[in-house]
């Protein structure tokens, strides 16, 4: 009987491939916490030139006052080589109106376990462009990707209060219309006069 | 003969523009050199950066190339090389074409393609405002046609047109009343206006395209190239108005969306006329029964559209809207009739304004008949329509101005007394109404902001900015603003002077100073009217076709509804096309300023000699406010859509 479990056990044990790390673009999968999957992770794949640039930000949308790690992964297209200069990340905040401003950077970053890391922090919810900058065969090269922290462009907040606004202006219009009619009927003859 | 001339003659003006544009087309645009290509995707001019449909290619060493217009490729045929070395972005925009030198290049990616550049400087200025280097230039009108114009008007305001006046004073005046023709005489179209479902139809079809161009602009793809709400807004609507305006009047009040929503919601109902509303019914505040709230709105509208780049934000427009509804629904609420429409809706005073040239009017039809009625229907409403939204009393209302052309009191006459007339252009300006002040003041901001829309988007408009930044040191906001304000005010200041002039001449002591301003104001109303068709047809004829592309996926959302999401057309004019139309656009407003003018002058002078005299300074005002819209027509032009 031992000898027969033992068999299925070491069948079982032989079924089972090698338990490699579970990696999302760079985010190791014990990274996410007990909001997952609730808390996405932003991911940006973009062809740039010659090479392929990948982004992910954990979490993906940031709450604000807090901080996300932003990794970046680029390789040439041609020959799937990792670049491995210096890489420099800046992030602006892009509002809706108006000229973009720094909020953080330009920060310079080397590469780590085969991609840059970055944690920049986000007071404000607002639209942010993330800029991230390296030079490859003496060329600089640039690209700007979107990051939201918070709901600052979500046009339900918005359109929540207004709808709420207009509740209240409603009631307010019936209140005063409710009113106005109370104290026509109480004054003898000043409905027929209103007519008149 | 004269009589129906002068009713046909708007028509004939737009016969003659389609025929232009046919003309224009059938000779395949331009003549080039070469076979037609029959490759697919879009197509930029290597001149101007324009996107081109399906043109014919000039060949060059076997490579094909597109064009705009015979001047963007004699441009390309004469230095081929200017256009295809690769050139700073930086650079080219200031008209410089220095190859970028080997081992000095500088390259940043915007939107996933990357330009370059020939220092970190030139680098950081476009990093700075990406978007404004994807404008393409459109050419300005050529040389030719441009000095051909300015002695057109010249010999006209000074020669023709002066010499046929006097001789039309020498004989007398043509007698008789100015030509109408009754359009409701045609039963069907009679009875489908006062039909109740024909304007909820009308409006449901608009409130339509309003309701996607707001979830569009909020919901959508924020890349405004890849949205309908910027494009739809402010090219196809705005750009389209001035038209809709010239040959029909108020039309666009009848269908308007604001006005739908706020009188559906106030009056629970979509058609017939309104039992009891959820409003107050209060009156608007004495102060501000005249046009200066819609004024001030439209100051602000043209401030936030042009200083903000509104037109080229998705989410912007669609708040803007949204912004509209809300005025015209707490409006609706608080009080009595439409008076917002009447006050304060921008859309509906400009509209209003612009309408004393269009060739519809919506009146009584017999005085007589109107002072013998006693139920007063059309202002006071009955049971089969609403009362006058506008507080017009049919048988006094005198110009267009305050119609929103609802047509209620077409519904509600009990002795068929109203009219929908055709009339000549410009009837209202040759009748001698009493004028307005806020209505003149309105004309001439007109006449301002008309022009400081062309200035916008020319680079002379950015050196302005950049004189105004290093004189002062503002930062570029307040510079807008302070160069926005300056140029509001300088017709204004030109014009003053010149009536001041004008008075002088004539030695009028009669007529004060203000009244004679405000009269004369009138007579600049067709030269910002035309100026602003021959702007908004540039927008309107060469970029409203990307609406095509963009119904088959309004939202951005990669969807193909109608399989034209991939495809690009081409603009509805080839561009020596839209420079004969622009012209003769100007041209058209010149002349009618004109004519208004001297009607103006020959009310306030009996005496021709003093009538003359006192035109003279005006003629320099027309004539100087004319050339300087057939100068910004000959600038190149940053096309908004372009950066789309």
């Amino acid at each position: 009987m031992k000898w027969r479990a033992a068999f299925l056990a070491l069948c079982f044990a032989a079924c089972v491939g090698t338990a490699w790390g579970h990696h999302i673009l760079g985010i190791p999968h014990y990274a996410y916490d007990k909001d997952y999957p609730q808390t996405p992770v932003l991911t940006y794949r973009v062809d740039m030139g010659p090479h392929e640039i990948k982004m992910t930000s954990y979490p993906g949308r940031p709450e604000p006052g807090g901080s996300c790690s932003l990794h970046v992964y680029i390789r040439r297209l041609d020959t799937g080589e990792s670049f491995d200069d210096t890489v420099t990340m800046t992030v602006l905040k892009d509002p809706m109106i108006g000229r973009d401003t720094v909020v953080y950077g330009p920060m310079k970053a080397q590469l780590e376990e085969s991609i840059y890391k970055f944690y920049p922090q986000f007071k404000e919810e607002a639209n942010y462009l993330v800029r991230i900058a390296f030079e490859a065969e003496d060329a600089p090269w640039i690209i700007d990707l979107p990051m939201v922290v918070g709901h600052p462009g979500s046009p339900w907040t918005v359109l929540g209060s207004v709808a709420a606004a207009t509740v209240v202006f409603l009631i307010v219009v019936r209140a005063i219309r409710i009113k106005k009619r109370r104290r026509m009927a109480k004054t003898p003859g000043a409905g027929q006069e209103a007519r008149s | 003969m004269r009589r129906f001339t002068a009713l046909a003659f708007p028509f004939l003006c737009a016969m003659l523009v389609v025929l232009v544009i046919v003309i224009g087309k059938s000779r395949g645009g331009l003549e080039l050199a070469g076979g037609r290509m029959a490759s697919p995707g879009p197509r930029i001019d290597p001149v101007c950066h324009m996107e081109v449909g399906d043109e014919t290619a000039t060949m060059l060493d076997g490579v094909p190339y597109f064009f705009c217009s015979p001047y963007c490729r004699d441009l390309f045929l004469k230095t081929p090389k200017r256009f295809l070395t690769e050139v700073c972005l930086v650079c080219r925009s200031q008209g410089k074409y220095t190859p970028i030198p080997e081992g000095e290049r500088f390259e940043a990616t915007w939107q996933g393609k990357t330009h370059a550049f020939c220092s970190a400087e030139h680098r950081q200025v476009f990093r700075d405002d990406p978007a404004g280097f994807f404008m393409h230039t459109m050419w300005g009108i050529p040389n030719w046609l441009y000095y051909t114009s300015v002695a057109f008007i010249l010999i006209v305001s000074f020669g023709v047109f002066e010499w046929l006046a006097a001789r039309e004073d020498r004989r007398g005046k043509a007698s008789g009343a100015p030509p109408r023709l009754n359009l409701l005489a045609f039963a069907p179209l009679h009875h489908a206006i006062i039909h109740p479902l024909t304007r909820f139809f009308a409006r449901a079809v608009v409130l339509a395209a309003f309701v996607l161009i707001i979830a569009a602009g909020l919901f959508g793809n924020q890349i405004p190239s890849k949205n309908i709400a910027p494009i739809l807004t402010w090219t196809v609507w705005w750009g389209g108005l001035v038209w809709l305006i010239l040959y029909f009047g108020k039309a666009w009040c009848y269908v308007c969306p604001w006005e739908s929503i706020a009188n559906w919601s106030e009056g629970l109902r979509f058609w017939g006329p309104k039992k009891e509303g959820l409003g107050l019914g209060l009156k608007w505040p004495r102060l501000m029964r005249n046009i200066w709230p819609a004024t001030l709105l439209f100051v602000a509208l043209t401030w936030v559209e042009l200083g903000f780049g509104v037109t080229m934000n998705p989410r912007a427009t669609a708040w803007l809207g949204l912004g509209m509804v809300g005025l015209a629904f707490v409006s609706a609420f608080l009080f009595d009739r439409e008076s917002f429409c009447r006050y304060g809706c921008l859309v509906g005073r400009i509209s209003g304004l612009y309408a004393l040239f269009s060739p519809v009017e919506v009146r009584a039809v017999d005085h007589d008949t109107c002072r013998a009625c006693r139920s007063k229907a059309c202002f006071k409403g009955s049971e089969k329509g609403d009362p006058c939204p506008t507080f017009q009393y049919l048988p006094g209302m005198e110009q267009n101005t305050y119609c929103i052309s609802c047509m209620e009191c077409l519904k509600t006459c009990d002795r068929d007394n109203v009219a929908l007339r055709l009339r000549p252009w410009a009837s209202d300006l040759a009748a001698r109404y009493r004028p307005r002040s806020d209505e003149a003041y309105l004309a001439l901001l007109m006449l301002s902001l008309a022009g400081f829309h062309g200035l916008t988007m020319t680079g002379a408009w950015r050196e302005i900015l950049d004189a105004i930044q290093s004189f002062t040191g503002l930062g570029e906001t307040l510079a807008f603003t302070l160069g926005m304000a300056g140029l509001m005010v300088m017709p204004g200041l030109i014009y003053a002077v010149l009536v001041a002039l004008s008075r002088w001449m004539a030695q009028e002591h009669e007529t004060g100073y203000r009244a004679y301003f405000i009269r004369y104001a009138y007579a600049m109303l067709p030269i910002a009217l035309f100026y602003h068709l021959a702007h908004n047809s540039e927008h309107l004829l060469m970029e409203g076709q990307k609406v095509l592309a963009l119904l088959s996926d309004p939202f951005g959302w990669e969807w193909d509804l109608f399989g034209t999401a991939e495809k690009t057309f081409a603009p509805l004019v080839d561009l020596p096309t839209l420079w004969l139309i622009q012209v003769l656009f100007v041209m058209i407003g010149h002349v009618y300023s004109l004519w208004i003018a001297r009607r103006i002058a020959s009310a306030l002078f009996q005496d021709p000699k003093r009538a003359f005299r006192s035109q003279v300074p005006m003629l320099i005002a027309m004539v100087l406010f004319s050339l300087v819209s057939l100068w910004l027509l000959k600038q190149p032009m940053e096309m908004r859509t372009s950066a789309m």
